[in-house]
């Protein structure tokens, strides 16, 4: 059961086509992540579910009832801000109860819902606070209460997260996700950060330019992207351009531009111009050449190195000139060198081919 | 190179000093001193008729204020200047909606319209509301056309009412128009988003928080209505008595200088008085709301009885709404009443947007064309064309005189307070020295006092030198006003600029005065040249301070219009005022030009 269904949707500004024809379906109760770069039209399509813009073609439903024309106020939809837009005049209390009382609720149910939300949000006791004394996260809390206390079918979150720090963000997701869960409501959650998206989704919905580039898990978008765009931009991807060539017994052989011929899953079939993608942890670096084992080994040098802690990155050149980027983790401080000779390997397995078009 | 603390801690006493003193002089003369010994004079007593001060301590003429006549004066006054604020805030908040909304050309026009006003001599303005109001003028034709009876305006306190809102309107659109274009956009989008119509977002979300806007600009209207001369003496047609006339008559016709001095004080006190009690009203109406639910320093017993009150006064509220729409569903005749208003509400709104515009401009082409009036009766439409009335001027010497010493007043005041008030800006920016905000409102503060006061106080004070209409004595009075319009236009562009600019220079090993040559100058260049301009339209313009100190051979241009107003339209007026208007419009040309309208700041 599909409550959001986004069918042939398309809105232009002036020349600019900020939302193509897209298709998409949000589950019930599931939390889909809207990710894509600034500019790609995710935010657009966000506005459009909330009734702030009108497609210029398309329809969209909720709960299978046609609401594409309905005015925001009529709408199944609550919208927690970029930028929070608590209402600066009012108190706490006051920003929550502001929808309940253009529900005309009685004043008692309007005590105990704002009652409940805060403890859900855990910001008891701040009810007659005026917004300017909450703190950044605490204001998106409140954000949060107000557009669930609503009882909306639909949440929708504009780039919740991005106005507060890299630290707060990491807490205040985990947050919202057990918030999301735990009432169990449809979320549409827009961000144009991949590691947020991929921690918090159901499903991901990548945009790019105004279409939908993919749709899947978490795991799904990450491990078998469908095109060079969603392979680079979600997580770091090594992205090597070439084709597929047939090989009798030991699985299909990809031939790069240089010439040089990389092992890939037998499944493969060949095909024209194509890009191979390998992620940078599953390519392991060797200081003495390993024993062929029907894994792609290469020699090559270090030209760099990147140490974070957790993970270091090298990069490193083959013979072919080809330049890529291998993750290894551990604590262990490395002995590696820049202008090191090594060899590296991955299994064939791990390259995806991924046709240009 | 060694480090010499004292000889740096002894420039830095020196420098704002020096900066400072050329301005504080003129402030100090013309303006500080004058009005103390105001205070002082209204407690003298006068000799009526003789213009004598017997200099012994009294509180008679205060005393003698507490009088039926007086206060019923002063209760006409107060009445005035409220009905204009109220009048200018229903009228102006629509503009300053549109204002805050538009966009591009539409608001350079719309701008350029409230801001003309603003720059233009205000006889030449009120000659277009005396155009405009009068018995034969476009709205009383207009009522005829419909068949209505014909109503006089003016003389009379209706007419000073629509005078003064047409006047000092733009003040409080552009206050308001500025606090409405920094909400937060996505405030209005919040409340639909929960559940408002666009008509209840604007109700409990952008017309609260446009409040502070609401405050500034009323405070701004009620001040300048309540102390204005020019206006209700002419639309008033000298008959309706306000307490800057009874200044001018006590000080000017019965030569009562300590009781003019006195009145000038109660209006003073009266208007400082309001304005507290106003902005603590609105202050504490603020903290009220938010004791609604429980404020946050109050005593538990009283929150919980506001809190129970608010709860009830909500539920109360509540069940007559869901009545109304139960009415409203069953009814079909209400909903069909409501209706027109659904549909006509957006054109209605535009219609009356549109005519509030044509309001606040319209007296000035009017000016424009009744000048090139073939009679000279000022009628309306005009009867034939001519250039007689322009032709007209230079056959009358007198006018030819004021202009001349206008134009001379105008120019040395430009010279003179652009660069004294130049020095004191950077002073006042710059350096950090003892008791700088006391002289920073001091500079500001003959912005801030009715100039009916700065007006009497000055006659007073250059009586003892015999300069009363020198031009020495009007040329003070003029550097008094520039100076603080210098100051305050240059402080603002000092405002925003980045003194690590001047770090880097002087990093980069440019002397302290080369840096000021080479970085700062040509940066605070645009608010400089804006000054001089407003410098210049001041002094030219200058009409309430000038009617107390000129006369005789030495009478300043907007004086003669306005004494030759006192006593009827005269058409050689509207082509003097033309040529005013003009000069505002080419102002305001500039400005744009060098500022850009929108940093245009009324403050």
């Amino acid at each position: 059961m599909y409550m959001v269904e986004v069918q042939n949707v398309s809105k232009s500004y002036g020349q600019v086509l900020a939302v193509d024809n897209v298709t998409l379906e949000v589950k019930t109760g599931e939390l889909l992540g809207l990710l894509g770069p600034s500019g790609c039209g995710k935010t657009t399509l966000l506005r459009i579910l909330a009734g702030f813009l009108t497609p210029d073609k398309g329809v969209v439903l909720m709960d299978g009832k046609d609401v594409t024309y309905l005015p925001p106020e009529k709408r199944p939809t609550s919208l927690v801000f970029q930028n929070y837009a608590l209402f600066p005049h009012l108190s706490v209390f006051d920003n929550i109860a502001f929808g309940l009382k253009i529900k005309k609720l009685p004043m008692k149910e309007i005590r105990k819902e704002v009652h409940d939300i805060l403890e859900i949000v855990g910001l008891l006791g701040t009810e007659n606070r005026s917004i300017r004394q909450l703190s950044g996260g605490q204001q998106q809390r409140i954000a949060l209460a107000r557009a669930l206390v609503m009882k909306p079918s639909v949440l929708l979150l504009d780039e919740p997260l991005c106005n507060l720090d890299a630290k707060l963000r990491v807490e205040t997701r985990l947050h919202i996700q057990k918030i999301q869960k735990a009432v169990g409501i449809t979320s549409i959650f827009v961000t144009h950060d991949q590691e947020e998206a991929l921690s918090i989704s159901d499903r991901i919905a990548i945009m790019n330019k105004g279409n939908l580039v993919q749709v899947g898990t978490p795991e799904e978008v990450y491990s078998k992207p469908n095109s060079k765009f969603a392979a680079d931009f979600i997580g770091k991807s090594n992205i090597l351009s070439g084709s597929v060539e047939p090989d009798g017994k030991s699985g299909g052989i990809f031939k790069l531009a240089s010439g040089k011929v990389i092992k890939v899953a037998s499944d493969i079939t060949a095909g024209g111009s194509s890009s191979l993608v390998v992620r940078p942890e599953h390519i392991t670096i060797h200081e003495e050449a390993p024993e062929e084992t029907g894994q792609n080994v290469m020699p090559c040098w270090i030209e760099h190195i990147t140490y974070l802690g957790e993970v270091t990155y090298y990069r490193i050149v083959l013979e072919s000139k080809e330049v890529l980027l291998v993750s290894e983790y551990g604590t262990t401080a490395s002995k590696r060198l820049i202008g090191d000779k090594v060899y590296i390997s991955w299994p064939p397995t791990a390259g995806l081919v991924i046709m240009d078009n | 190179m060694p480090i010499n603390l004292s000889k740096g801690s002894y420039k830095k006493k020196y420098i704002p000093a020096a900066l400072l003193s050329p301005g504080l002089i003129i402030i100090t003369v013309g303006f500080f001193i004058p009005v103390i010994m105001l205070f002082i004079i209204s407690f003298y007593q006068g000799v009526p008729g003789s213009g004598l001060i017997v200099e012994e301590f009294t509180t008679a003429n205060y005393a003698r204020f507490v009088d039926a006549y007086y206060m019923e004066v002063l209760f006409r006054t107060f009445k005035i200047a409220v009905y204009t604020t109220i009048l200018s805030l229903l009228l102006g908040y629509p503009v300053a909606m549109v204002l805050a909304k538009s966009t591009g050309r539409v608001k350079s026009i719309l701008l350029a319209i409230v801001l003309t006003p603003l720059l233009t001599n205000v006889v030449a303005r009120t000659l277009g509301l005396m155009i405009v109001l009068g018995r034969h003028g476009p709205i009383n034709q207009m009522l005829d056309a419909i068949g209505l009876p014909r109503v006089n305006f003016i003389p009379g306190e209706l007419g000073i009412v629509i005078g003064l809102t047409q006047v000092f309107m733009p003040y409080m659109i552009l206050s308001i128009s500025s606090v409405l274009a920094n909400i937060d956009f996505s405030l209005e989008e919040a409340a639909r988003d929960l559940g408002s119509s666009k008509l209840g977002a604007f109700w409990k979300v952008i017309f609260p928080l446009s409040m502070p806007g609401i405050v500034a600009g009323s405070l701004f209207v009620f001040l300048l209505s309540f102390s204005s001369y020019v206006t209700p003496r002419l639309l008033g047609g000298g008959k309706v008595m306000v307490m800057t006339m009874l200044i001018y008559q006590q000080a000017m016709q019965l030569l009562n200088w300590p009781f003019a001095a006195a009145v000038a004080v109660i209006l003073l006190i009266v208007s400082i008085g309001l304005v507290t009690v106003y902005t603590k009203a609105t202050a504490s109406s603020k903290l009220g709301d938010n004791a609604v639910f429980g404020g946050f320093q109050k005593a538990g017993l009283w929150q919980e009885i506001s809190r129970k009150f608010a709860d009830w006064r909500y539920d109360a509220m509540n069940a007559v709404s869901r009545a109304a729409d139960v009415i409203s569903e069953k009814v079909p005749l209400v909903v069909l009443l409501k209706y027109p208003f659904i549909f006509g509400g957006k054109f209605l709104i535009r219609t009356w947007q549109l005519i509030i515009i044509i309001f606040i401009i319209v007296p000035l082409p009017l000016v424009i064309l009744s000048s090139f009036n073939a009679t000279s009766m000022i009628t309306f439409p005009p009867t034939g064309f001519s250039f007689k009335w322009y032709t007209g001027i230079f056959e009358r010497m007198e006018y030819v005189r004021s202009f001349m010493l206008s134009l001379r007043l105008a120019l040395l005041c430009v010279v003179i307070s652009v660069t004294t008030g130049t020095l004191a800006a950077l002073a006042l920016a710059r350096y950090n020295f003892w008791g700088r905000e006391i002289v920073r409102s001091l500079f500001l503060s003959p912005l801030m006092l009715p100039a009916v006061i700065v007006g009497i106080a000055l006659l007073r004070f250059l009586v003892i030198f015999g300069w009363v209409a020198t031009f020495q004595g009007i040329l003070l009075a003029h550097l008094v006003l520039t100076t603080a319009y210098v100051v305050r236009t240059v402080s603002s562009s000092l405002v925003g600029f980045d003194s690590s600019l001047e770090e880097a220079a002087r990093d980069l090993g440019a002397s302290a005065f080369y840096t000021f040559r080479k970085v700062t100058l040509p940066l605070i260049k645009p608010g400089i040249i804006v000054a001089a301009i407003f410098a210049f339209i001041v002094s030219f313009d200058e009409t309430t301070v000038s009617i107390f100190i000129t006369g005789g051979r030495t009478i300043t241009l907007p004086v003669r219009i306005f004494s030759q107003l006192e006593y009827g339209l005269d058409p050689t007026v509207t082509a003097i005022s033309s040529l005013l208007i003009l000069m505002a419009a080419i102002a305001l040309l500039v400005i744009a030009k060098v500022f850009g309208l929108e940093k245009f700041s009324i403050r």
